[in-house]
């Protein structure tokens, strides 16, 4: 009898092991990485929510590799879903905090930690292990991948390139040299540079060869991820302005520069000659690309921090806000062509094959899809 | 205190129903509801705005301000906030202290609070509606702040067990709320120079004064220019990293905390020093007549007997009283102060604010003050000769009364007043017929009115220009004759106070003036050249309207008469040529005098001229109203949990079986109704699961004058009661179960006096085993009490004036007429101030229960009769005295001991005692030793106590016991504890 109850104890101890193990590590097979043969992207409003999953903490970005979905949360978590059912894939912990939004190259995942024992963690989706760590002062950029190789922007400025295969650095460039001095925004490479802008507004250029330095510029505080778009980069900033700089020199093309200067401004996308953004006073404007003149303008009346998402086909633009508002606006005017309400607010917006991805508080994801159900009008 | 605690439902049901004693007499002041609001609800977008008709102009105002706070907030903290906000509303800060959203008083010089539990904010206006609208944004910032730190510890998923300092929110809600103000400057700068600013790393040590919501604004007005302003957000988004908020402003500012602190210092004094070579400190630049305690708004009066005197308004660490000193030719004090009027002591002067009323004396000898009376201010005139009160008024719908002062043939006095629509303005009062005149009637700060030496003119202080929007004030001048006001001096400058000079051709002021670098100047004494040239064009008229003609060039001269470096107010230009004022330096108020005022007119520090031609019109604040789109509706009562307490915890025990239970509050949203909930268990086995069931529903209402409370309750279980005279001395257990209802009235006469009332029916049925009795009753009990409570307190407890309880009962059965006494408690108590620190405290205790199955009272321990154990002296009747002297041992021993800082000492203090009791029950000299009934005993001894972070008393006790008379003397006894002294 004693032997039969260790022997039940012990079964659903080990029993309860494994289901941890297995439920916090991540493995997926490669086909899960291919994307799918599609035309171009569309999820044509009304949406409905396919389904909705939680990922245990505040998610931070969404990131969609074929039929995987992964989102990194700010306990430093990264979930996978199965596209498009929404099946769990595991949970990978990553540090102790996640902000930036991660790359793929293969069926490696590098992944930026803004707090934990490494800056940059890589990891094999496939083989289900770390390849290499990088060892640093956190990261709460997004990381950018060209070829083999990552850009990585710390928080205290150092920036850096990764051979994404080893984690060996290729060249690093220290803040005592670009006068970066703290950095949550994703480096931007366009041609030969990348661009780095900080929190004080410092925007420089490095060479993406050697990390030398290029140009730089003094520019208002940058937070959000900038644009690249074609010779350009758009810096979205927390002074009410956008501001358009020519990547080659640094001059500054165009500056939208509203009254208001404790606006925040989201990412911007660019959806043919025009520029749409979103801002914290609840305001969505669609600039011209060339020259940064106001469009038309939404007024929603909430924050918002998520940047659209343009649906080209159907001739929408996605925006979100704070209270979990989700609206789907005409491009070309800017009319409300349909909206819903979500539970929480809207943090990140994505596209993949599969429909809407949308990110929202307190800890949830959602897929939204196209239901042939009536739109609906305010 | 409350005069009727909120938690008076559980405070009754945790006492024998039968029984009309307390352990500890029930003192307290009362905060009485004068007014019976009606309220209603403006819903804006954001917010529910609470208000009452009478002042829903103001309302609307302050739902502008409060909607344009949020569409900034809400992009400063890239947050929107996940749920509308209740904003109550009040007109004038007497209404505000009647608040019932927290229980107790509310402390005079809050202007706002955000409560967590409802999350409401409550704010008052004060009669200026950039004030008004400056706390709006405080408090909105600090709706925000708390809303988004909880969303960052729940992002994390990170419990709701650490909060920002308080320095940073209270910091953060002055930056954010608007540009550093007068006051601001002053407070930094004085600081600085007298040496006791706080360095960051012990801000703590500032905790919940004025300086650290200064030093906490100038911290982050640091952070946002040396790091950047978006940092201040990133602090609040990353304080989930760590407890310690050191580490959190290394991680976000990327440097180590101790050279923040270094930059943050040279910042200030980059900011502050440079000036002060070129100026100087009140200290040196002129002669103290009063440098005690806080001494403000001096007035003159040389008697019919030659004798001249200074009088003031002064508070030396409990309340405000109005002093006398005198004073020879030069101003030089020729003996000490006197109190002539003590606050805090009667309805008739309940309390003066010392900081914004000033007053003034006729060329008759009558002072003209106002003090707090009941619902309101009142104006009193008190006859300097005969040192005798004339006559008070108390106006209708005048809730505020500022600053009197009197025409010069001594029968009219003009005034400012907040009306219960909580608008400032200018009156008149004719003191023979008593009638009174308004002579502005607008949304504008009119205030500090002083009169001219040839009645016709009226100089005040007012925000009626461009200049209002940015806090700023300029003087004006109501002519009596044509009904005109006229605009006396401009600029963005907070021109205050203004007196004339005896022949009329100048007014002095006091001002603070914006500079070139976007701050405040030091506020200095300024004169402004009235005569011969007056009137330019008139930039208002009064009520009614008059037509206006322009007289001469469009100039004025300012001349300022003083260089301080800290702060001057209230200025005096005296009959004989000098200039009294009161000034701020080392963190205090001092009376001051500087001889000579021609003289210094001749050579001033400074001289500027104003033009008064082209001034942009007066600001027009934006408003809200139901044309803007705004609903309104009255108010209905809600009512949402405040605490749940207890849970469902279980204990178990051989002596009491299972218990566990939870206490669950609720009121509505204005705090006026509340509901108290209380289920526990207390069953020893499972046949005894209704048994034991205790349950207990109470009502509370606060919202009338009489306050009201009800409820019924079943109780049923093993207690011990030391009071039961059927319990065994040595182990009181008893078992009882009591069902039943109770009603209690709470009327407050004054603010210092109230009667209570208090009712009980329930059925008991008590066992006492360990004896064999088992009784059973249906008891009524009925107390009737009388409270005087006008104590003032200190550090470890009362300090100065006295209180007192009566209570007569009556307890008896009207089933079995088992139970029948009578109770009288008399506890009287008085603190006789010595001096400034030392206090004479005596107590005197009287109290009987006689009948059958009376009850016991008892005493013992370190909170009564010292050096007996606790509670072991029992009778139904007892008297007990007890006098201690009280003294100081070591102000702030934190400054002597560093080692101590961490630990919040505030203060050690020591008292020597003498207590003295006798209880009995049939005889008085019968005694039972077990109960140290039938002789007196007492205690002689020595004791300390030291206060901890201001808010636990520890006490140390040692000394001799005597008994049997204090014949002799049993034996030397030390006694720890905690506890208020008495």
């Amino acid at each position: 009898m004693g032997f039969l109850k260790h022997w039940v104890w012990g079964s659903i101890g080990l029993a309860m092991l494994l289901t941890e193990g297995g439920c916090r590590s991540l493995q997926v097979p490669e086909r899960m990485l291919v994307s799918p043969v599609t035309a171009r992207w569309t999820v044509a409003p009304p949406l409905g929510v396919r389904w909705q999953r939680g990922v245990e903490a505040a998610p931070a970005r969404a990131f969609v590799a074929g039929r995987l979905l992964l989102v990194t949360n700010r306990k430093g978590d990264v979930h996978a879903f199965e596209l498009p059912k929404g099946r769990r894939r595991g949970v990978l912990d990553a540090g102790r905090d996640l902000l930036g939004a991660p790359v793929l190259h293969g069926t490696v995942l590098v992944v930026p930690v803004a707090l934990g024992g490494a800056s940059v963690v890589a990891y094999d989706l496939y083989r289900r292990r770390i390849v290499w760590r990088h060892v640093g002062n956190g990261v709460e950029a997004s990381l950018t991948l060209e070829g083999n190789v990552v850009y990585v922007a710390e928080r205290w400025g150092r920036v850096y390139a990764l051979d994404v295969r080893d984690g060996q650095a290729r060249w690093v460039q220290e803040p005592e040299v670009t006068g970066l001095e703290g950095v949550r925004a994703r480096p931007i490479r366009v041609g030969d540079l990348l661009v780095v802008a900080d929190k004080r507004g410092r925007v420089v250029a490095l060479e993406t060869e050697t990390g030398r330095l290029r140009w730089q510029q003094q520019c208002w505080p940058v937070y959000v991820d900038p644009l690249p778009v074609d010779d350009r980069v758009l810096l979205p900033t927390t002074r009410g302005r956008l501001v358009a700089l020519q990547a080659a020199s640094g001059t500054v093309a165009w500056t939208l520069a509203l009254p208001d200067t404790s606006i925040q401004l989201t990412t911007p996308v660019v959806v043919e000659q025009t520029v749409y953004v979103a801002g914290s006073d609840g305001v969505v404007r669609a600039l011209t690309r060339a020259t940064g003149t106001l469009r038309w303008s939404w007024t929603g009346g909430t924050a918002m921090v998520a940047a659209p998402v343009a649906d080209t086909t159907a001739g929408v633009l996605y925006v979100g806000d704070l209270h979990g508002r989700l609206v789907a606006l005409e491009l070309a005017t800017g009319v409300l062509r349909w909206e819903t309400r979500l539970k929480g607010g809207v943090l990140d917006l994505e596209r993949s094959a599969f429909g809407l991805v949308v990110l929202t508080r307190p800890r949830q994801v959602y897929l939204l899809q196209t239901t042939h159900e009536v739109a609906t009008h305010p | 205190m409350r005069a009727l605690l909120p938690g008076l439902g559980l405070y009754v049901l945790t006492v024998s129903a039968a029984s009309a004693q307390f352990y500890e007499a029930h003192f307290g002041k009362n905060k009485i509801q004068y007014e019976r609001f009606d309220w209603h609800v403006l819903q804006t977008e954001h917010f529910d705005i609470y208000y009452y008709p009478e002042m829903q102009v103001l309302a609307e105002h302050g739902a502008y301000f409060a909607e344009e706070a949020y569409r900034t907030l809400q992009q400063r903290f890239n947050y929107a906030l996940p749920q509308r906000t209740p904003i109550i509303f009040y007109a004038a800060p007497y209404h505000f202290q009647q608040t019932n959203t927290i229980p107790g008083f509310v402390p005079e010089g809050v202007a706002g609070f955000f409560e967590l539990i409802k999350g409401r904010v409550v704010i008052p206006a004060s009669g200026n509606l950039y004030r008004f609208r400056r706390v709006i944004w405080h408090e909105l910032v600090h709706v925000f702040t708390f809303h988004r730190a909880l969303q960052v510890l729940r992002d994390h998923r990170m419990p709701p067990d650490r909060y920002l300092p308080l320095w940073f929110t209270e910091g953060l809600a002055e930056y954010w709320s608007g540009p550093p103000d007068d006051q601001h400057e002053m407070i930094l700068r004085d600081a600085l120079y007298a040496n006791y600013l706080a360095p960051l790393e012990n801000m703590d040590r500032t905790y919940g004064t004025f300086l650290m919501y200064k030093e906490g604004e100038a911290l982050c007005h640091f952070i946002a220019e040396t790091y950047g302003e978006e940092k201040l957000l990133e602090l609040i988004e990353q304080f989930w990293m760590d407890r310690d908020f050191r580490r959190v402003m290394e991680h976000v500012l990327g440097e180590d905390f101790y050279r923040i602190s270094d930059r943050w210092e040279r910042w200030l004094k980059l900011r502050y020093l440079p000036m002060l070579p070129h100026r100087t400190l009140p200290s040196l630049a002129s002669r103290a007549i009063v440098a005690r305690g806080i001494s403000t708004k001096p007035v003159v009066y040389r008697r019919r007997d030659g004798q001249r005197f200074v009088y003031y308004l002064g508070n030396e660490g409990t309340s405000t009283s109005l002093y006398a000193i005198p004073v020879d030719a030069t101003y030089r004090p020729t003996g000490t102060p006197r109190v002539l009027i003590r606050t805090g002591r009667s309805e008739r002067f309940e309390s003066v604010s010392l900081l914004e009323d000033r007053m003034d004396v006729s060329f008759a000898g009558v002072l003209a003050f106002t003090t707090r009376s009941g619902a309101g201010d009142v104006l009193h005139l008190y006859d300097l000769e005969r040192e005798a009160l004339l006559s008070t008024y108390r106006f209708p719908h005048l809730v505020a009364l500022y600053s009197p002062t009197w025409s010069p043939d001594g029968k009219r006095l003009a005034f400012s007043a907040i009306d219960d629509g909580g608008w400032i303005d200018l009156y008149v009062l004719d003191t023979a017929s008593g009638q009174l005149e308004r002579l502005t009637r607008d949304l504008y700060d009119d205030r500090d009115p002083s009169w001219s030496p040839d009645g016709r003119y009226l100089a005040f202080a007012s925000d009626r220009t461009a200049w209002g929007e940015r806090y700023g004030m300029n003087l004006f001048l109501y002519d009596f004759a044509t009904g005109q006001i006229r605009q006396l001096t401009d600029g963005w400058r907070r021109d205050r106070e203004p007196r004339w000079s005896p022949d009329g051709r100048y007014v002095v002021f006091a001002s603070a003036v914006m500079g070139d670098e976007g701050r405040f100047s030091p506020q200095n004494i300024w004169a402004v050249e009235v005569m011969p040239r007056l009137s330019v064009r008139p930039v208002a008229t009064a009520y009614p309207e008059t037509g206006a003609q322009a007289v001469g060039p469009p100039v004025r001269r300012l001349y300022r008469l003083t260089n301080l470096a800290t702060a001057a107010f209230d200025p005096i230009w005296t009959s004989d040529g000098h200039l009294l004022f009161s000034a701020f330096e080392h963190y205090r108020f001092t009376i001051r005098y500087i001889p000579n005022v021609a003289e210094r007119l001749a050579r001033p520090y400074q001289q500027a001229t104003v033009a008064l031609l082209g001034s942009p019109p007066p600001w027009q604040p934006g408003r809200l109203s139901t044309e803007s789109g705004v609903r309104r509706r009255p108010y209905h009562r809600r009512y949402s949990l405040d605490i749940a307490y207890g849970g469902i915890s279980i204990s178990q025990s051989a002596l009491w079986g299972t218990t566990g239970g939870a206490a669950l509050a609720f009121s509505d949203l204005l705090g006026d109704d509340r509901w108290y909930v209380t289920v526990f268990h207390t069953g020893r086995g499972s046949g005894e699961l209704l048994k034991g069931l205790n349950v207990a529903v109470s009502r509370v209402q606060l919202h009338r004058r009489t306050n009201v409370g009800y409820g019924i309750y079943r109780f049923a279980g093993l207690r011990f009661d030391l009071t039961d005279p059927d319990a065994a001395a040595e182990y009181p257990l008893l078992w009882e179960e009591l069902v039943g209802t109770y009603g209690a009235l709470s009327y407050p006469l004054s603010t210092f006096r109230r009667l209570e009332l208090h009712t009980a029916l329930a059925w008991s049925d008590k066992r006492v085993a360990i004896r064999g009795v088992r009784r059973r009753a249906l008891l009524l009990s009925n107390a009737l009490a009388l409270v005087h409570d006008h104590a003032l307190y200190g550090a470890n407890g009362p300090v100065e004036g006295g209180r007192a309880n009566l209570t007569l009962g009556y307890t008896t059965d009207l089933r079995y007429a088992n139970v029948s006494y009578y109770t009288l408690s008399l506890d009287v108590r008085h603190y006789l101030r010595l001096t400034r620190n030392v206090t004479l405290a005596s107590w005197g205790l009287l109290r009987i229960n006689e009948g059958r199955e009376a009850r016991l009272w008892f005493l013992g321990g370190s909170w009564d009769l010292r050096g007996f154990p606790l509670f072991n002296v029992r009778g139904r009747k007892l008297w007990f005295t007890s006098h201690e002297l009280r003294f100081p041992i070591l102000e702030a021993p934190s400054l002597y001991m560093p080692l101590l800082a961490p630990f919040g000492i505030a203060n050690l203090r020591g008292a020597l005692f003498f207590d003295a009791a006798h209880a009995w029950n049939d005889r008085y000299d019968r005694r039972e030793p077990q109960l140290y009934t039938g002789e007196t005993i007492g205690a002689v001894g020595l004791g300390f106590r030291l206060n901890l972070l201001g808010g636990l008393v520890l006490r140390y006790d040692m000394g001799y016991r005597y008994r049997d008379g204090f014949r002799y003397r049993e034996r030397f006894f030390r006694q720890f504890f905690f506890g208020w002294d008495f």
